[in-house]
């Protein structure tokens, strides 16, 4: 059982930059069990009727682990298409496109937390010029009020509600929130609190993934 | 006239510069006083004999309509004392020059999701309430949300268009009668009185307000014009009942920081209130179940 | 005729559990259903509510309740084809008619983006009936979208799609060679009953089999009044010759009667437009 303060920690953090050859930056990325594998294609060719002048058109493919992609893969993609949107410097790469492919591969809870993170690893990966990183977690709440952040599925089976933000990296700002269940006023702030902490371990992971990739790189020169 | 045919070609050549100039002295360019006012709201509930429950709503220039059509069949095996809510969008190809003939748009498939979202969080209507005999028969309620009018704020359109279609509802009684001669799979003759019909209980009254940010500006109720010019859409929904938070969307677009997010909270809780009166004028609603809506 | 069957496993939208029947299907005798049909001829359209005008975005749209049937049209166009390649001097129309899902009193249609056959067929007689009207040629390079949607339905649907789609069509200033109208009427051997009840409908096609007496049809036609002609003719049923010079008569007639509401609709809605018009000068 999660004492209290494990109960506002992350699961272990997880990620392998540049794993697919033919992607422009890629990653496998895991949140404790869950993990998915993204990749990115852009800045590149767009067809003429998404050509957009005023910056890059965002294109999002989100399988599900099995099955057609139904109504659950397209609200996250809506999601995540709204993040890339707003984070990439799209106006710097004007009818171009910018496609994010994200597979699942294992689902053990927080899975939009995954797939979002994913997504910024990846773009950082592809180097794409970005307004600034974004983060998200997953908390959850139990019937007494306890908030647990980033749990498995196990150990949500408990929670009656859940609620999923995304953080920006410059002023740790709300850039995303999608809620499931009930929350009091006073819980989701809590909520909220709980999600801002835990977002900063994942920015300080982004920092030293990247740090690992560029270390190897510096050293094969 | 020559001011008139100006401001035309003010709106025509710099629609967004037009926009600006409307919202930095606080009002819109619909002829709203004042950032914070919804558009006049009017609801008919039971309009459409066909369907079981139903509903039409005019929010402005968006008008939707909303269906309830009702459906026998066996329970799923897994969850055998409940019943079906099967909840769509509907944005045709008639409602806006931007939606094809063909498969539902994205935009369409995105709302149908965050309906059912509501519906879930919110616990509107208990499953368990759909049941009519436990592993035998439940009902299955088609609830079809249709734009006939597209002018933005589709999610709190779509919502109250639900709600009323929802108070609208009435279920036809149904009796299995066990006898000898009864149908193995459904355990019984089924017999339906359409003559008595009920109403079902509404455990919550889910109420959206949506909002876009403009400029470190929020503007409630924004019109399909705002939505595309705003920076980011934020969706709030509260329990009428309890106050309680049902859903916060924000589906990306620009950062906003936590204060402005409880700026938006409270914008919400000031303008669920009168929702919720002018939609009670509206219909007769159900008495709703305090205890139950914690 | 409504299967839902097609709705079903369709990834875009949620769909319900298979075996889903409509409670209408089981009202058994002991209930009183449906009232049955008087056996006396009505010969008389039911009360008509027009209105132009209502939706914002469609460049024109008309609202008709012909009873308790109702449905909504909206016109968008003159616009650009979408594929640049299909060069016509003509313009070219495109017409869908849908029914919504809880239209039917019985069946909840299945609301999949594939339109069942009923619909494509009433599609293609309304696209026939409108490509007559048309004033095509002033048009070239460029699309006419007419859509129909019925919220509720209750016999003579495409009599109503018809005439809704003038309306509408007008509503948009789209050059029409005259207005069209439709009208309907369903026929039991004498029995006539003019724009008939889905009850009366249904109660003429179970006629239609030949082993039973007597003979039923359902005739619709579009109607065009200033220049006399016929723009769409759609017959179900068996029918004696004489009886369709008889019917198609008597329907011309029933259109001419209601042409008055229809010009009455058109001028208030353009009184309407020129006030708002003059305002904004």
């Amino acid at each position: 059982m999660p004492v209290k303060d494990k109960a506002l920690e992350l699961r272990p953090l997880f990620a392998q930059l540049g794993l697919l050859g033919h992607t422009d930056g890629s990653v496998m990325f895991s949140l404790g069990q869950t993990a998915v594998i993204c990749g990115v294609y852009g800045p590149a060719e767009v067809k003429p009727h998404k050509e957009r002048l005023e910056g890059a058109t965002v294109e999002i493919s989100l399988r599900p682990p099995s099955g057609p992609t139904g109504l659950q893969e397209k609200a996250k993609e809506a999601v995540l298409k709204g993040l890339v949107e707003s984070s990439i410097l799209g106006s710097l790469h004007p009818r171009t496109s910018v496609f994010v492919s994200l597979q699942p591969l294992d689902m053990d809870g927080g899975e939009l937390a995954a797939a979002v993170n994913a997504t910024c690893l990846a773009l950082m990966d592809c180097s794409i010029s970005m307004r600034c990183l974004f983060a998200s977690v997953e908390v959850t709440r139990t019937e007494d009020g306890i908030i647990l952040l980033d749990p498995s599925q196990k150990q949500a089976t408990k929670a009656v509600a859940k609620a999923t933000f995304v953080f920006e990296s410059v002023n740790q700002d709300v850039l995303a929130s999608h809620l499931e269940g009930r929350w009091s006023e006073k819980a989701f702030q809590a909520g909220l609190q709980a999600a801002l902490d835990g977002s900063k371990a994942i920015f300080q992971f982004y920092r030293e993934t990247v740090k690992r990739k560029f270390s190897k790189e510096l050293m094969m020169k | 006239m020559d001011a008139q045919s100006s401001v035309s070609e003010f709106k025509g050549i710099q629609p967004l510069e037009y926009f600006q100039q409307h919202i930095e002295n606080g009002i819109r360019v619909d002829g709203r006083r004042s950032l914070h006012d919804f558009r006049p709201v009017t609801i008919s509930q039971g309009t459409i004999s066909s369907a079981d429950g139903s509903a039409v709503i005019k929010q402005g220039n968006s008008v939707f309509v909303c269906g309830i059509k009702l459906e026998l069949a066996p329970p799923n095996p897994n969850e055998q004392n409940k019943g079906f809510i099967v909840a769509n969008v509907d944005l045709p190809p008639l409602c806006h020059s931007q939606f094809k003939p063909g498969p539902p748009s994205e935009q369409a498939q995105v709302a149908s999701k965050f309906v059912k979202e509501v519906l879930e969080n919110s616990g509107i209507v208990k499953l368990e309430d759909l049941n009519i005999k436990e592993g035998k028969l439940s009902w299955v309620v088609n609830v079809d949300i249709m734009c006939l009018n597209h002018d933005g704020n589709v999610l709190d359109c779509a919502l109250k268009a639900l709600l009323m279609a929802f108070t609208d509802l009435t279920l036809p009684e149904v009796t299995l009668q066990e006898d000898d001669e009864a149908v193995v799979e459904t355990g019984g003759k089924i017999v339906v009185n359409n003559e008595k019909r009920s109403k079902l209980t509404l455990h919550s009254k889910p109420i959206a307000c949506s909002m876009a940010i403009f400029d470190e500006k929020i503007l409630v109720d924004p019109t399909e014009q705002e939505e595309a010019l705003a920076e980011s859409l934020v969706t709030v929904v509260l329990d009428a009942n309890s106050g309680d938070l049902v859903h916060f969307y924000k589906p990306g677009g620009s950062s906003i920081s936590r204060q402005k997010m409880q700026e938006c909270t409270g914008l919400a809780k000031k303008q669920y209130k009168t929702i919720a009166k002018s939609i009670d004028q509206a219909g007769v609603v159900t008495k709703m179940d305090s205890k139950q809506s914690k | 005729m409504f299967s839902s069957s097609t709705s079903r496993n369709d990834p875009r939208r949620f769909t319900g559990p298979d075996g889903a029947y409509s409670y209408h299907d089981i009202l058994t005798g002991s209930t009183p259903g449906p009232t049955p049909q008087p056996p006396k001829s009505s010969m008389n359209i039911r009360p008509l509510f027009l209105k132009t005008g209502l939706l914002s975005n469609a460049q024109g749209s008309a609202y008709v309740e012909q009873g308790q049937t109702k449905l909504l049209c909206s016109v968008f166009g003159p616009r650009e084809i979408p594929r640049r390649s299909d060069f016509s001097l003509k313009g070219v129309l495109s017409v869908e008619f849908r029914s919504a899902p809880f239209a039917h009193p019985r069946h909840r249609i299945s609301s999949a983006f594939e339109a069942q056959p009923t619909e494509k067929e009433l599609s293609l007689v309304l696209e026939g009936a409108l490509q007559a009207a048309v004033c095509l040629h002033l048009y070239p390079k460029s699309q006419i979208d007419v859509y129909v949607r019925v919220l509720e339905d209750d016999g003579s649907v495409l009599a109503a799609a018809i005439t809704a789609a003038g309306l509408a069509l007008a509503n948009a200033s789209i050059q029409m060679f005259d207005l069209v109208l439709g009208a309907s009427l369903c026929r039991k051997n004498d029995l006539i009953l003019v724009d008939p009840t889905l009850n009366e409908e249904l109660g003429a096609s179970e006629g239609c089999d030949l082993d039973s007496e007597g003979h039923a049809s359902l005739l619709t036609i579009g109607y065009q009044p200033s220049l006399d002609q016929l723009v769409a003719y759609q017959h179900e049923g068996i029918i004696t010759v004489d009886q369709i010079d008889q019917d198609v008569e008597l329907l011309m007639k029933k259109c001419k009667g209601f042409l008055p509401n229809v010009q009455c609709c058109l001028l208030e809605s353009l009184k309407i437009q020129t006030k708002s018009h003059r305002q904004h000068e």
